[in-house]
């Protein structure tokens, strides 16, 4: 059961993966691209990580790997943050580039 | 079925390796070499992972990709303001070294074909699988860099000193940055303990698992590297001479522990088996210590303000006028 | 007595820490270590002549799993002119620097590089010469940058890259090797090498990477102007000694590790490309308008004698000729590092004096400064090959074995090359003689001119005259059967 779980959530993590990276691709411009990529490392990741830690099966690695995620959700949300202020700074103001 | 599967998953990575790094080469903006360079970092890392070598895996995404990033990434800002047209296109000489780097290429892919045909694959793993026992610590890798062949890392760690020695006589550090957003200033602040902590981790553990002084040490010095983005000017290193003990600490003991063991009638580095764990863990903090304080020194990219500040007293300087004059008479 | 190994390479490297962390002891630090450095130079040269090679197993794993080190009378005697020319050139620097600042920046440098060379000269693994190669590399780089001047930089920059491709060859050189025989071990190594594709890949690779590091025709165009912009004291040591050891890996590779896979040919390419080399660098030293960079260029010709060796070395069978051939091209190299450190060292002082070193200016350079005149006429006189320069007695057998072994092509090369560099020679001394605006001062030396005196009167006399002891050792103590016997 616990196997069927993991696969199912890291089948969607896939997914979220997939839109985070078409959305960085297609669209048009730096703050829309910013929210798709936001979704793959948050949902992406998360989904992958509780997958992962499904499979192990051991607390120890399932702590670590929450760790991992607790801290690239605050690396990347961080860096989200301060791409966007500077694209502000730099005389983008939101959508229609 | 899944044999197939990683055969084709490595084949991915293969050639998404060396296409990147064709297009990192091959790209004429300098910042988009520098992005791509770091992502080939991380492709190298996972190689490395999927040969089985976390202990490299571990050490080419802290360095190659991590802190090597980091200091182009500066080197990168201190080019603004400097012309960076490139030469323009594919020139004759351009067209030359394409071609010796395939010919290189041929030769070598030649030579190792030969090579594995000879030779069973074996090679020194079995003798280290045979002495682990002897070494002090579990991890071969561990074993192979701190004792085996220990005088090699003694070597690299003087190679890393001989770098930050150029980087320190070049000229004064970059000027700090202002202190950062909120945001940022948060995130180092929350960050900060946590990479202690791992780096820590990473240094303990290395005796019996993937990790030791170089990713360590470079966990260190990702600490250097965020403080410095958050505004601390000396990017918490210590005073000038606090510094440069820091700087000198790895080897000197390495070479203390290496010589003291020869009182007691050994060759140079043969540690007595029952306390070689001991003295593997001493070089290794030792190590750390320094690696990191190198590679933040680096980060700087030359010398913190104050640095030479004691290396000429007025003292001296009369004394050495007196010789001079001596000297001409 | 084993341990004697370890001291000329620990020696160094611990006082270059010393001096990183005392700044203002450096001269003191870097003198001790230098004197200290001699003396266990001299002591293993001692005892290699007593025992024949000596070699450790560090840590105390038997080689291969482990590293060794070992002196033969090769490795031991380079070893004794590295201890020496570096101990002059260090006093030389505490002149040469007059800012204590830079001085502070200068000795953990040298004293690095120092613990380099003797590392590299002593080393018995190939994995291991790798990082000895990096290190020497690094600290000649950063050693060359620091004049600081633009110039300075961009050489020492060219100089860094090029250093890492020749690094980067000699490391895949390394892997395959390690991929077909499962050893570093240099003597290991040299009884499992087969004649096979591997280990042809292998011995081009690092011959290739070596011949980049030390600027063999047509990878030279690095050397002139990283040598003549960097710091007197550093040119002397780049020209003299990183350059050098880097060719004696190229003997070491050939002569001892793969003898089986040596081919004429091979060694006939090299030694074309030496005899350009000597034509090509006595004609640019012929056109050098400034004395540092006649230097350089002179270094480029010389080298390229004692690649001029390598087909006759392997023309010429086991036996009394070869022994002497290869005697010779020892002599060439230790003579050449006494007498190029003595030139730059005079060129620094005539630097520093005169404000330039432009050749044309030199007027006046003999009134004002006798002893230095006197030190480019001595080393003038060993980079021609005149009697009594060591030399002179290399070149007399270079020219024995080409006609032992009916390689004449090489003898007009010599002669030209040594034509040549008597013109450059001469005129540098026809301009340092005319009369000049300078006031001459009184006949008393300067004690910055006192180093490269010595360096000289070693190139020329001592040299000279003891060069039949050195034929002696260097057969006495020869690291392998195959090798030079």
């Amino acid at each position: 059961m616990p196997d069927v779980l993991a696969l199912v959530s890291i089948a969607l993590a896939i997914v979220f993966y997939a839109a985070g990276s078409i959305g960085l691709l297609r669209l048009p411009d730096l703050l829309s691209r910013l929210h798709a990529l936001t979704k793959a490392d948050n949902l992406g990741l998360g989904l992958l990580a509780t997958g992962v830690a499904l499979l192990a099966g051991d607390l120890v690695i399932g702590i670590k790997v929450l760790l991992v995620w607790v801290l690239v959700l605050a690396a990347s949300a961080s860096s989200s943050h301060l791409i966007a202020r500077y694209s502000m700074q730099a005389g983008n103001r939101g959508h229609g580039e | 079925m899944s044999e197939l599967l990683w055969v084709l998953f490595d084949l991915v990575l293969a050639g998404l390796t060396v296409g990147l790094a064709w297009v990192a080469v091959a790209t004429r903006e300098l910042r988009r070499g520098v992005l791509l360079f770091v992502g080939l970092g991380l492709l190298l890392a996972v190689i490395w992972a999927r040969l089985r070598a976390p202990d490299l895996a571990l050490a080419e995404a802290a360095i190659g990709a991590g802190i090597a990033g980091a200091l182009l990434i500066a080197a990168l800002r201190d080019e603004i303001g400097v012309s960076a047209e490139p030469e323009d296109g594919y020139t004759a000489s351009r067209r030359l070294v394409d071609l010796g780097a395939i010919g290189l290429l041929l030769a070598l892919s030649w030579g190792l074909l030969d090579a594995f045909l000879l030779s069973d694959g074996v090679r020194l793993a079995e003798g280290v699988a045979e002495r682990l026992g002897e070494s002090g610590v579990i991890n071969p890798v561990t074993a192979v860099l701190l004792n085996f062949r220990a005088y090699d890392t003694l070597l690299e760690l003087a190679v890393v000193f001989a770098a930050v020695l150029g980087v320190l006589s070049v000229g004064p550090a970059r000027p700090a940055l202002e202190a950062g957003s909120l945001v940022l200033t948060g995130l180092v602040r929350w960050l900060v303990p946590i990479l202690v902590v791992v780096a820590g981790y990473l240094l303990w553990v290395g005796a019996h698992a993937p990790g030791g002084a170089f990713q360590a040490g470079a966990m260190l010095a990702a600490v250097a590297v965020l403080l410095r983005l958050g505004g601390v000017a000396h990017a918490g290193l210590p005073g000038t001479a606090a510094t440069r003990w820091l700087l000198v600490l790895g080897i000197g003991v390495f070479v203390i522990v290496g010589l003291s063991v020869m009182f007691a009638d050994r060759a140079f580095l043969q540690y007595p088996g029952d306390i070689a764990g001991v003295l593997i863990l001493v070089i290794e903090i030792a190590a750390t210590l320094s690696i990191a304080t190198a590679l933040a020194l680096a980060y700087l990219g030359g010398r913190p303000v104050g640095w030479e500040a004691d290396c000429d007293s007025p003292q001296h300087r009369v004394n050495r006028g007196a010789a001079d004059r001596g000297g001409d008479a | 007595m084993t341990d004697l190994l370890v001291w000329p390479i620990l020696l160094p490297l611990l006082a270059s820490l010393l001096a990183l962390v005392f700044p203002r002891r450096g001269d003191w630090i870097g003198g001790m270590a230098s004197l200290a450095v001699l003396i266990s130079a001299a002591w293993l040269v001692h005892s290699v002549w007593d025992n024949g090679v000596i070699a450790v197993a560090l840590g105390g794993w038997q080689p291969g799993l482990g590293i060794a080190l070992r002196a033969d009378g090769l490795s031991s005697v380079l070893l004794l002119m590295v201890a020496i020319v570096a101990l002059t050139i260090g006093i030389y620097a505490t002149r040469y620097f007059d800012n204590a600042v830079v001085r502070a920046r200068f000795w953990p440098l040298w004293l690095l590089l120092l613990a380099a060379l003797n590392a590299l000269l002593l080393s018995g693994d190939v994995f291991n010469l790798y990082v000895t190669l990096e290190l020497v590399g690094l600290t000649a780089v950063a050693l060359g940058a620091l004049g600081g001047s633009r110039d300075a930089i961009v050489a020492a920059l060219r100089y860094l890259t090029i250093g890492l491709l020749g690094s980067m060859a000699f490391l895949a050189g390394v892997v395959v090797l390690y991929a077909a025989y499962g050893t570093l071990d240099m003597v290991a190594l040299a009884s499992v090498v087969e004649d096979r594709p591997a280990t042809w890949v292998a011995l081009m690779l690092m011959t290739l990477g070596l011949l980049v590091k030390s600027a063999l025709f047509p990878m030279h165009f690095w050397l002139p102007p990283a040598h003549a912009n960097a710091p007197a004291p550093v040119s002397a040591a780049l020209s003299a000694l990183v350059v050098k050891v880097a060719f004696y890996l190229v003997l070491r590779l050939w002569l001892d590790v793969f003898t089986v896979a040596l081919h004429p040919a091979t060694a006939w390419m090299l030694g074309l490309l030496g005899a350009v080399a000597v034509l090509w660098g006595s004609y640019r030293a012929l056109r050098a308008p400034r004395l540092k960079l006649l230097a350089a260029y002179s270094t480029v010709a010389q080298l390229g004698y004692l690649f001029l060796f390598l087909p006759l070395l392997a023309g010429l069978p086991d036996g009394p000729a070869r022994e002497a051939a290869f005697g010779a091209v020892v002599l060439f190299a230790l003579t050449h590092g006494f007498a190029k450190s003595a030139l730059f060292l005079g060129a620094g002082v005539i630097q520093q004096r005169a404000g330039h070193d432009r050749i044309e200016e030199l007027g006046g350079t003999a009134r004002a400064l006798p002893v230095t005149t006197f030190v480019l006429a001595l080393s003038g006189i060993a980079l021609i090959g005149l009697p009594p320069s060591g030399t002179f007695l290399a070149k007399w057998q270079l020219l024995a074995a080409a006609v032992e072994t009916g390689q004449w092509v090489w003898i007009p090369v010599v002669a030209v090359g040594s034509l040549l560099a008597g013109a450059y020679v001469f005129r540098v001394l026809g301009h340092a003689f005319a009369p000049g605006d300078r006031d001459g001062s009184a006949l008393a030396a300067g004690r910055e001119e006192l180093p490269a005196l010595a360096l000289a009167l070693v190139a020329t006399v001592v040299l000279g005259l003891a060069a039949g002891g050195l034929w002696g050792f260097l057969d006495f103590a020869a690291m392998s059967p195959g090798g030079a016997r």
